[in-house]
Order: C-alpha cells, then sequence, then structure tokens
C-alpha cells in the first residue's frame, strides 16, 4: 500500500514499556492511553524525518513536535510512524508523492484520495488504530470516503496546525481519521485546544466531545444542498446517498432542500507560493512536476487578488452560520464518484491542464471553516466504498459527531472491512513523464 | 463481517476505542498493541517503494 514513509519502531516499543508500567501501576493517562496511532508526514516529529512526501524535505528533522502531536503523547498515544501523502499535501490522490504513489486497500490498482491517503489506507487496513490528517479542500474527508474510514475536518482554527507544514494556511486543517465515530471523538478530544503561537487558532470553551455521543439527534433538521452537490453524481455513489439520506430521516425530525453560499471569490494560489517561494526559487526541479505547475501558478497570482479573495472568506466565515437557521446540519455525498487507478492519476496530475473544480465537493467547507465529516455509507457494484458527509455551523462538532454515531449504530457499512491478504498481489506502474 | 485484513491479528478488528477498552480492563497491554500493529506493518506495508531518487 506505501502509507507510511517512515516506521518508529523503536522509539513506540520505549514509549509503550513506560506506558505499559504506568498501566501497571493504575495510572491511565487519559482514554489514549497506550494508543497505537500514525501521523501524516506534513506534521512535525521532534528528531524523525519529516517530509511532506517530497524531495525537497528529503532530510528535514525537525527539532520540536508540532502542537497536535505534543498534546496527544500527553494523552499517551503512541506514534508508530509516519505516513505518505500527495507533496506537500497539494492534491487529491496521494498518487504524486517522492515515495511512490499510496494504494487504496480496497484496491491496489486504485488511489486512496488524498492528500492524506498513507492515513487513510493505514487506518482501513488495521495499521494503527487512528491516524492524523490534514485538510486545505478535502484532504481528510475525500481519502476517509474512498477508504471506507471517517474523517473529521474540525472547525477552523479549533485544532492546532502550529508545526504542520502549510498549503494555504487560511484553510489549513487538522483532524482525526479513524474506523469509527467514537474513535474521531476520543481523538478529538485530545486534540482540541486554544494555542496561543498557532495565527490560526481561536479560543473556545472546552468541550466533552464522548458526552456529546449520547446527545438526542431527532429533533435535528436536515438540510440537502441538491445544488451543485448531487449533480453528475455516480449511479451508485447516488443509491448509496439516497439510502443514507432515508436512514438519516428516521433518525431526525426533517429533511428539506437547502442552498450554501458560494465560495468562487476565495481561491488563494498565492499563499501556498509565500510559504515556498524561497525553495522553489533555488531548487524548482526538486519539487514534483504537479507540484511545481501549481508553484508556478502561485508565483504569478497577485496581491490585489489575494487580498480581495481573502476579504470575501473572511466575510464568509462570519455569515456562513445564517445558512444553519432553519437548519441543523447538511448532508452530502463527500466525492460523486470512485477513485481513478493511480496510472490514471498520475498521467491527469502531470498534465499541464488546469482541473475542473465542478465535481469538487469538499473544498466549500474549508472556506467556510465550519466543522464537516465523513463516514462509510455504501459500496459502489465493484466494491469500492462510498462516504457521506455531514456538516454544521462553527462549533458543531459535538452535534456532528452525535448524528454520525446516530447513522453507525443504525448501520453496519463502518464495519467492513478491506478484503487485503498477505499475498495480495501489488499490480506494477506504468511510468510517468517525470520518471523518463 | 470482519474480513481478510483482520482475521490474522485478533487486536486489528478492535476499533480505537475497542482497544482503549481492554487497556482499561488489563487486558491487553500498550506494548502488545504496539507490536500487532508493528506486525500488520511488515505484512502489508513491508517496503518503501521509491520511485524518484535524489540524484534522478
Amino acid at each position: 500500500m506505501n502509507a507510511f514513509i517512515t516506521v518508529t519502531r523503536e522509539q513506540a516499543l520505549a514509549e509503550a514499556r513506560v506506558l505499559d508500567a504506568e498501566q501497571a501501576a493504575g495510572r491511565l493517562r487519559s482514554p489514549l492511553h497506550g494508543i497505537p496511532i500514525a501521523l501524516k508526514d506534513n506534521i512535525d516529529t521532534a528528531g524523525v524525518r519529516t517530509t511532506a512526501a517530497s524531495a525537497v524535505y528529503d532530510d528535514r528533522v525537525p527539532k520540536e513536535d508540532a502542537e497536535v502531536v505534543r498534546r496527544l503523547a500527553a494523552a499517551g498515544a503512541i506514534s508508530i510512524g509516519k505516513l505518505n501523502l500527495h507533496e506537500f499535501a497539494n492534491g487529491g490522490t496521494s498518487a504524486t508523492s517522492y515515495f511512490g504513489p499510496v494504494r487504496n486497500p480496497w484496491d491496489l490498482r486504485r488511489n486512496p484520495g488524498g492528500s492524506s491517503g498513507g492515513s487513510a489506507a493505514a487506518v482501513s487496513a488495521g495499521l494503527c488504530y487512528g491516524a492524523l490528517g490534514t485538510d486545505t479542500g478535502g484532504s481528510i474527508r475525500t481519502p476517509a470516503s474512498w477508504c471506507g474510514i471517517v474523517g473529521l475536518k474540525p472547525t477552523y482554527g479549533l485544532v492546532s496546525i502550529r508545526g504542520i507544514i502549510p498549503l494555504t494556511l487560511s484553510l489549513d486543517h487538522c483532524g482525526p481519521m479513524t474506523r469509527t465515530v467514537e474513535d474521531a471523538a476520543m481523538m478529538l478530544h485530545a486534540m482540541a485546544g486554544y494555542d496561543r503561537l498557532d495565527i490560526a487558532s481561536v479560543t473556545h470553551a472546552k468541550e466533552d466531545y464522548l458526552a456529546a455521543l449520547q446527545q438526542p439527534v431527532s429533533a435535528l433538521r436536515v438540510g440537502i444542498p441538491r445544488a451543485p452537490f448531487f449533480d453528475h453524481l455516480d449511479e451508485d455513489v447516488a443509491k448509496a446517498v439516497e439510502e443514507a439520506l432515508r436512514v438519516l430521516a428516521k433518525l431526525t425530525r426533517s429533511q428539506k432542500d437547502v442552498m450554501l453560499p458560494s465560495t468562487r471569490e476565495t481561491s488563494l494560489p498565492g499563499e501556498m507560493y509565500a510559504y515556498h517561494e524561497e525553495m522553489y526559487k533555488r531548487a524548482a526541479t526538486r519539487y514534483m512536476i504537479p507540484t511545481r505547475n501549481n508553484l508556478k501558478r502561485g508565483a504569478e497570482a497577485k496581491a490585489s487578488d489575494y487580498v480581495r479573495a481573502r476579504w470575501a472568506l473572511e466575510l464568509l466565515r462570519r455569515t456562513i452560520d445564517d445558512s444553519f437557521q432553519e437548519i441543523d446540519v447538511v448532508a452530502l455525498p463527500t466525492r460523486r464518484r470512485s477513485p481513478r487507478t493511480v496510472d490514471d492519476a498520475r498521467k491527469r496530475e502531470e498534465s499541464e491542464k488546469v482541473r475542473n473544480p465542478e465535481l469538487e465537493n469538499t473544498q466549500a467547507f474549508n472556506a467556510y471553516g465550519i466543522p464537516a465529516i465523513s463516514v462509510p455509507c455504501g459500496f459502489t457494484r465493484d466494491g469500492m466504498p462510498v462516504g457521506l458527509m455531514l456538516a454544521g455551523p462553527r462549533f458543531s462538532e459535538g452535534r456532528l459527531l452525535s448524528l454520525a454515531a446516530a447513522y453507525q449504530k443504525a448501520t453496519e457499512w463502518h464495519t467492513r472491512r478491506p478484503p487485503l491478504q498477505p499475498d495480495t498481489p501489488v499490480p506494477a506502474l506504468a511510468p510517468t513523464e517525470g520518471e523518463r | 463481517m470482519v474480513a481478510g485484513a483482520q482475521s490474522d491479528n485478533p487486536w486489528a478488528s478492535e476499533s480505537l476505542a475497542g482497544a482503549a477498552a481492554a487497556i482499561r480492563a488489563r487486558r491487553v497491554t500498550p506494548s502488545e498493541l504496539v507490536r500487532a500493529c508493528l506486525e500488520r506493518i511488515e505484512i502489508y506495508n513491508p517496503k518503501v517503494e521509491c520511485l524518484y531518487h535524489r540524484d534522478a
């Protein structure tokens, strides 16, 4: 699957021995005490190489842990390694990685989604109990959907992103990826909290996300943003999502079609370039071709366009809760299609053509800055998982987790695991331009 | 319900919450959980597939 870039075997076993002793003495640090997790390799770990899946950072060893890593370690979670991703988190397939593409455990010919593809593949295949992902345009929710697991992108600023290699800092989020909704609540509980040194961080009263799982959902009003999020749906995805909406209808009070505001004027291509400028000028060819092309576009971005987009983004975030006056949550497909093969994904990404973002369902929620969770809701006829996305107003994580947990209780999709065996053959890949 | 990927190691089919409950009940130790994960990584993620070399 190529899910891991680094496995920190000795370090994990050493930490486990300390936690064993504490357990034996009856001292548990938190509900996460002794739980093996893994971290997307754009999240800094002190003394452990952190590459962002790029040649540019081939030998980069951070001195400090990211704030979220520090919090999880304090809670007793054990990191067992660093997970592969789309180079610099800049793409939705994890096919473009200096360490080779990640495979989807449900079908090794296909991509797992991205950019947190290694995180989703590892959790789905049972290589760790939970993983951290990051999400700038769907990078937690897309791979969660395509690998049949749960992925939660919290409210912008709820979880610290200090010590995480930025993509577009104004849209970057960090969140948990797990097999169940309860697992995601347990991880979020340890991760959330204000960080003064993170310019994205916001103050918010501490919530008990585990208690939130028990909240009743029968009074919730569900909005369905059919236009444009249900346009051109794959037939099997449509079938799974409509069935999921019928299940939700039984659990909740009402359903009605709604429209969410447009995010068209909020693109910030210059922000990625701001982080990479010096390295890009010095050694552009060390970036893979798709990332290099995006940075070239970023370099051409005008400051005045950036400022206007940033103003539009601020207004959108201030007013987005207005869309939740007559509804409590929205429900929609996480992705409208199943993942392509790794070969197809790599070919498309190396072509200069700018992609059509119209089939994109995840990105708007990064602009809104509101929480969104993807949960497994069925399979296509060829056995690929389908995800349902639930989103709510700012800081409605508890509400989303309660509804997602109720949905999971009423269904069994999350209990299915990929048909992977030790001797499952790994299909060969076609060489790309960059490799010739 | 649990398919092939999970059947070789009993801890692999547990959710995070299930593993946490087993830790609380002292049915398993953190070291045992870490070893279970490392074993599965060796089986399903045995090598780093490095397609791009620094000198390429």
